[in-house]
């Protein structure tokens, strides 16, 4: 493993009374995209949170290429070089996809360079220059993806957090987006992923971890979790035959009915 | 438009606002000082409506403003021009400090509070006559009250440097930023903006412009009490200007302030055998207006415009 960019020592955090996840450690090498799978309520989404600064740590520290970052305010840590696709995409409806994007460059490291930054971000997802003036509440929701991780890229991270970016999108849409998040590894940023669509995941990892009520259960190369049986159990609990049958049949279908359309 | 030519226009309706008043006969005179000072507070509200905060305290921003001209005026012989200054401070001091308070409070709860805090200054007024004169009020010498012409034309002006300010603010980086925290201060926080400091910065700007329109009022009435210096009525119609206008938008407040005080003008002549009917008629128009204008006076001629012809969308250049 290369040098860690980002380190989570032992951390805890919740909502009020609510501890949601529980002495978690983790590392991210430079340049590495690693991935962290669970079911619904596993922490992945706290975790993200607590990395980029949203909600506060209870216990525990985060360091971020060396230094600890554990109170630092999350518009800070933007401009350290943490930047997150959040989950659900959070695009601003009322905005325009010009004006999203141009805020991803706020921060006063990314600023002076936004025209490159943008040129960028438009060349990775050319739909988003074809509906540059539009209103991006009236977008897709595979297009508002591509905004929310191109917003991110607007403020030039050196630690891509993306939280759940195939939420919601059709099959066909979803390996869409994950070659973009190929092509965006590739050019050197770290990535920092969050999924529950395992097999996209694991595909584009090289290390994972799997959580399960708030803690670290399972972690290894991206290879060996794909093999494993404890991931399986641990994404889909008891009824995993059955219901990945189901998804998978689904899958199938829409992606069926997809093919030729413009997908999502 | 480009910003040689903004200039201009902004450069000659400040010249036009020392022009005008001089032919103006003293009924309509009145009329646009009144409508300066709704002007200002209007825009003000719009601003902090546009970052998402919705105030029910601009009556403080109003009161502190006309309190600390009548006072200091009396004081110390202050020209009127000069008590701008720290008539606008104190409305600033009092929007940082009315951000701070309220943290983290958003909608609801953000507009409760602003009403709880204007209406504490009001009893604070009523409290402490040695100061304020308590409820029998306080008259600003008439010596050193300027004529109806000049307090025109010192209304008009800042009427038009309000809306300079609120059109520079529109066009800048910084407008984005706002438009985003209406929708989710957390999203804007994770992309590095620091919505604490945007909010400050938002309520501040708005505090010293509303008070302005308490300067002139004090000025220009040369007399004011707590229930007036401190009255919701101010906080009302700085709303319904820009909900009647067209809200969020530069454009709205000047043109709902201009919309709601002619209406409330022609109602009370034409209904003026009883006064009670022509403001049942006001109210309804109003009522009406926002219910069926859910964007303004604004956004129905803009509408009206793409029908007439539709004009190809302008692709936003790259910045």
């Amino acid at each position: 493993m290369t040098t860690a960019m980002l380190e989570l020592d032992t951390i805890r955090a919740g909502y009020n009374d609510a501890i949601a996840i529980e002495n978690i450690s983790l590392t991210v090498g430079q340049g590495e995209v690693v991935c962290l799978l669970g079911a619904n309520g596993a922490g992945k989404t706290t975790t993200m949170r607590v990395v980029t600064g949203l909600i506060p740590l209870l216990s525990g520290a985060i360091r971020y290429n060396g230094e600890d970052i554990s109170h630092m305010p999350a518009h800070e840590r933007v401009a350290a070089g943490i930047c997150l696709s959040p989950e659900g995409r959070q695009v601003f409806p009322d905005l325009t996809v010009m004006e999203n994007l141009s805020l991803g460059s706020f921060n006063r490291r990314a600023r002076p360079n936004r025209k490159q930054s943008l040129e960028r971000v438009l060349t990775l997802f050319p739909k988003l220059h074809e509906r540059r003036s539009q209103a991006a509440g009236l977008m897709s929701g595979g297009e508002q993806q591509m905004l929310a991780i191109g917003r991110a890229l607007m403020g030039e991270p050196k630690l891509l957090a993306l939280d759940e970016p195939s939420l919601g999108l059709s099959p066909k849409m979803v390996s869409t987006v994950f070659e973009s998040i190929q092509t965006i590894a590739k050019s050197g940023i770290t990535i920092l992923l969050v999924e529950q669509n395992t097999r996209a995941a694991l595909a584009i990892a090289q290390r994972g971890y799997v959580l399960s009520a708030g803690r670290v259960v399972h972690e290894g190369t991206a290879a060996d979790l794909a093999q494993s049986e404890m991931v399986q159990k641990a994404f889909v609990g008891a009824a995993f035959t059955k219901q990945s049958v189901r998804t998978s049949r689904r899958e199938r279908r829409l992606a069926q009915s997809n093919e030729g359309g413009a997908g999502a | 438009m480009n910003s040689t030519r903004v200039w201009i226009v902004f450069a000659a309706a400040i010249i036009a606002s020392f022009v005008v008043p001089h032919f103006l006969p003293p009924g309509l005179s009145d009329w646009v000082t009144r409508l300066s000072t709704l002007m200002l507070v209007a825009i003000s509200w719009n601003m902090m409506a546009n970052a998402g905060l919705i105030s029910l305290g601009h009556s403080g921003f109003w009161g502190l403003g006309a309190y600390s001209v009548a006072l200091l005026a009396n004081a110390f012989h202050m020209p009127f021009w000069l008590s701008l200054i720290p008539a606008m401070l104190l409305g600033a001091i009092f929007g940082a400090f009315l951000a701070y308070i309220t943290g983290r409070l958003r909608g609801l709860f953000f507009a409760i509070s602003t009403l709880a805090t204007s209406e504490a200054l009001r009893v604070v007024a009523l409290m402490v006559p040695k100061l304020t004169g308590g409820a029998e009020g306080v008259f600003v010498f008439d010596q050193i009250r300027p004529d109806r012409v000049t307090m025109t034309s010192f209304a008009l002006c800042l009427a038009v440097v309000a809306v300079a300010i609120s059109y520079f603010l529109s066009r800048s980086r910084y407008q984005y930023a706002l438009r985003a925290m209406r929708d989710s201060e957390s999203a804007v926080q994770m992309l590095g903006v620091n919505p604490a400091r945007f909010r400050i910065g938002v309520t501040t700007l708005s505090g010293a412009i509303a008070a302005c329109g308490g300067v002139i009022s004090a000025w220009y009435t040369g007399y004011l009490d707590p229930g007036s210096a401190f009255d919701l009525k101010v906080t009302i119609s700085a709303q319904i200007a820009p909900l009647f206008g067209g809200l969020y938008t530069v454009t709205g407040p000047v043109i709902g302030s201009f919309a709601i005080l002619a209406l409330s003008e022609l109602t009370r002549l034409y209904f003026n055998y009883s006064g009670g009917v022509g403001l049942l008629v006001y109210g309804c128009i109003l009522v009406f207006g926002v219910l069926l204008m859910p964007s303004g006076l604004v956004g129905l001629w803009k509408r009206r415009r793409k029908r007439a012809g539709p004009v190809a969308a302008i692709p936003a250049e790259v910045k």
